[in-house]
């Protein structure tokens, strides 16, 4: 990772000013005390802390760079801290600008450029050095193909996330993805889980329609066999409709009626 | 479309609605019968009645704390640095925001000797946005006591101070604190109280821990509310303990248990990611005394790893080594070794330690890092170990 960062040479008018610091799983909360269990549970594998200057606009900045076990951790957690309301940069897979960072992923990578103080050259030159630092990774990276097939039509800009554990609160449901909708005035949002075998998707289905107390049976069809689908409601979601289809199942929150949410689980299963 | 198609899952959905029907009396997501916090205690002066068990980092699911909040737990404690926790809290805390006290930190490494006043303000308003309120409860220094971010010097910055109260003069923060776990956790922690600093303050305490009496009690002098965390850091490697094989929920249960029955802490601070931990955490909560079982279970817990478990808030080994063997790093990369299935990285680690400074010379020296340890870890026989292990490479 050393490699792709300003040192020996000089990259888009900076160099390394310090000793790198690395960190891995045992103590990456020394870097970033309380941040690290997320990290880790996103697959977190090391992380590279370099500081940088650049003499000729008088500015210091820190690069982190966590390399996660596979590009779907390294989107998700970037997603997890990304800020919807940034400016959005076409760096790597996706990044983001503020006043005094630049924050992108791209394959296994997820970067971070924070300078100490910024103006516009400083910002520009920053977002200079992010790009160069993402070409050297590699070419940017797709969207993670669960992404993909999350319905776009109605769907809030920058809100899918990975979800790699407890999702919906549920300890038994995993490596998922979630997106916010905006329907008819309403937000919702698209939660989906994947399993290793229909079966163990079914018996997640299955407990997660008793955790809601639907007493509704599995609606089965003809021709079906296997795909399953229930309404219900939470305390705080109002209602919920879910259904399976084979090792994935995908749950509508919140959605205006019940005919948006099924609107929203049909354009992703047509596409999953 | 794999399986089933738009038309036939629709006429599903259809069906499936046709046929639902909620239990009379149960809502989903909200407990009926289910756990509830038991016990409230004064929180220091600051006039909250505070429940026994609070809600700790690590829920992505809104859901998950408005659940929590229903079952009576009163306390949430967040941080900026907790990756999007701020803001999930904040989708939910609108609802709850008269009924919850919440702890908020600024990102330690913004905390600095030389951070201004202004940029304290701005980090604040950052968070108060994220979490969707006007106000925070009490906002925290984070972290401080871990040379990691500097010394005491840090928190010695004036600018600190300006900033909080002009946030508490404009309404934007109510009371003042600090959290730590590292190893100048007594030091610091013991001169925000000494000096009037803090209102609230949240420490690494569990069941092995000891030596943590003194400053409670002077922060209760004090009418300073005291939260402990790390409380069940123990299990957050797979320990595989045999003789508590199938009764690993009841040992972590057991670690709470212990907290609560100690009486030295006003709550504790418990990570809840999803429902069933909140059902497993809350079901010990109007805990006073730990039954025979509990007993038992820790000293199984004690028994296994006690000996060579570093515990949360501990210095007692640092610069205690005429040879300048980094100690506590060193125990470190063994527990690692041993316990986290991270053998690979532990050797790594061990062997950025300049070789000068390794454990190889331990077999010959009397061991002041054991005589230093208040806990009575086996320091020298762990270094040798260690070196004789980490040096595989």
């Amino acid at each position: 990772m050393l490699a792709w960062l300003p040192g020996d040479r000089v990259v888009a008018g900076w160099k390394r000013a310090g000793t790198p610091q690395v960190f891995g799983p045992d103590n990456l909360w020394e870097s970033i005390d309380g941040g690290a269990e997320a990290y880790l549970t996103f697959g977190f594998q090391e992380l590279v802390v370099v500081a940088c200057s650049a003499p000729d606009l008088g500015a210091e900045a820190t690069i982190e760079v966590y390399r996660m076990a596979d590009a779907v951790g390294a989107f998700g957690i970037y997603a997890q801290e990304r800020n919807p309301e940034a400016t959005f940069v076409a760096t790597g897979g996706e990044g983001y600008t503020a006043p005094n960072i630049v924050y992108f992923w791209n394959g296994s990578y997820y970067v971070k450029l924070t300078a100490t103080k910024t103006n516009d050259r400083i910002a520009a030159s920053l977002l200079g050095l992010a790009s160069d630092i993402a070409r050297r990774i590699g070419p940017p990276a797709p969207m993670p193909a669960g992404a993909l097939a999350l319905p776009t039509r109605d769907r809030v800009a920058h809100s899918v996330k990975y979800l790699p554990r407890d999702i919906l609160g549920q300890s038994y449901l995993a490596n998922g993805f979630q997106a916010q909708y905006r329907i008819a005035g309403k937000s919702c949002r698209l939660v989906t889980a994947s399993f290793d075998s229909p079966q163990d998707a079914a018996d997640g289905f299955a407990r997660y329609r008793k955790f809601l107390g639907t007493a509704a049976p599995a609606a089965r069809k003809a021709g079906l066999a296997a795909d399953e689908a229930f309404v219900g409601s939470d305390a705080f979601n109002g209602s919920i409709v879910a259904a399976r289809a084979g090792h994935t199942m995908v749950v509508a929150l919140g959605a205006p009626s019940q005919q948006a949410a099924s609107d929203l689980i049909a354009a992703f299963l047509e596409h999953k | 479309m794999t399986n089933l198609s738009r038309r036939a899952f629709l006429r599903v959905s259809a069906a499936a609605a046709a046929a639902s029907a909620v239990a009379p009396g149960v809502v989903a997501g909200q407990p009926a019968a289910g756990p509830k916090v038991r016990r409230f205690k004064p929180f220091g002066k600051t006039g909250w009645k505070v429940g026994d068990v609070s809600g700790g980092s690590d829920q992505k699911e809104p859901a998950v704390f408005d659940y929590m909040f229903r079952a009576g737990i009163n306390l949430v404690d967040t941080g900026a640095q907790y990756v999007g926790h701020e803001d999930v809290l904040g989708q939910v805390l609108p609802k709850w925001r008269d009924k919850v006290f919440v702890v908020d930190k600024w990102n330690p490494p913004l905390v600095t000797a030389t951070v201004t006043k202004a940029a304290l303000l701005e980090a604040l308003d950052v968070s108060l946005k994220r979490l969707n309120t006007t106000y925070i409860d009490c906002m925290m220094l984070h972290s401080i006591g871990h040379p990691r971010y500097g010394g005491i010097e840090r928190i010695q910055n004036p600018a600190i101070y300006e900033a909080w109260d002009e946030a508490k003069r404009l309404g934007k923060i109510r009371f003042t604190g600090a959290s730590s776990h590292g190893p100048r956790m007594l030091d610091e922690i013991g001169w925000g109280i000494d000096n009037d600093r803090f209102d609230v303050i949240l420490i690494g305490a569990n069941f092995l821990t000891h030596g943590v009496e003194p400053l409670l009690k002077k922060a209760r002098a004090k009418g300073i509310a005291t939260m402990a965390m790390k409380s069940m850091t123990l299990y957050k490697s797979d320990l595989n303990i045999r003789a508590l094989q199938g009764r690993q929920t009841n040992a972590r249960q057991a670690c709470i248990k212990w907290i609560l029955a100690s009486g030295l802490f006003d709550t504790v601070v418990i990570r809840m990611p999803n429902f069933d931990q909140v059902d497993e955490y809350l079901a010990v909560s109007g805990t006073t005394k730990l039954a025979a079982q509990d007993r038992r279970h820790l000293e199984i817990v004690s028994a296994s790893i006690g000996a060579d478990y570093c515990r949360p808030g501990c210095s007692g080994c640092y610069g205690s080594c005429p040879r300048e063997v980094p100690v506590w790093d060193v125990l470190r990369y063994k527990m690692y070794y041993e316990h986290y299935g991270e053998q690979k990285r532990a050797i790594e680690r061990y062997l950025q330690v300049p070789a000068t400074r390794r454990a190889a010379a331990c077999g010959d020296c009397d061991g002041p890092c054991e005589r230093a340890c208040p806990y009575g870890v086996r320091v020298r026989e762990r270094l040798i170990d260690a070196h004789t292990q980490l040096s595989l490479a």
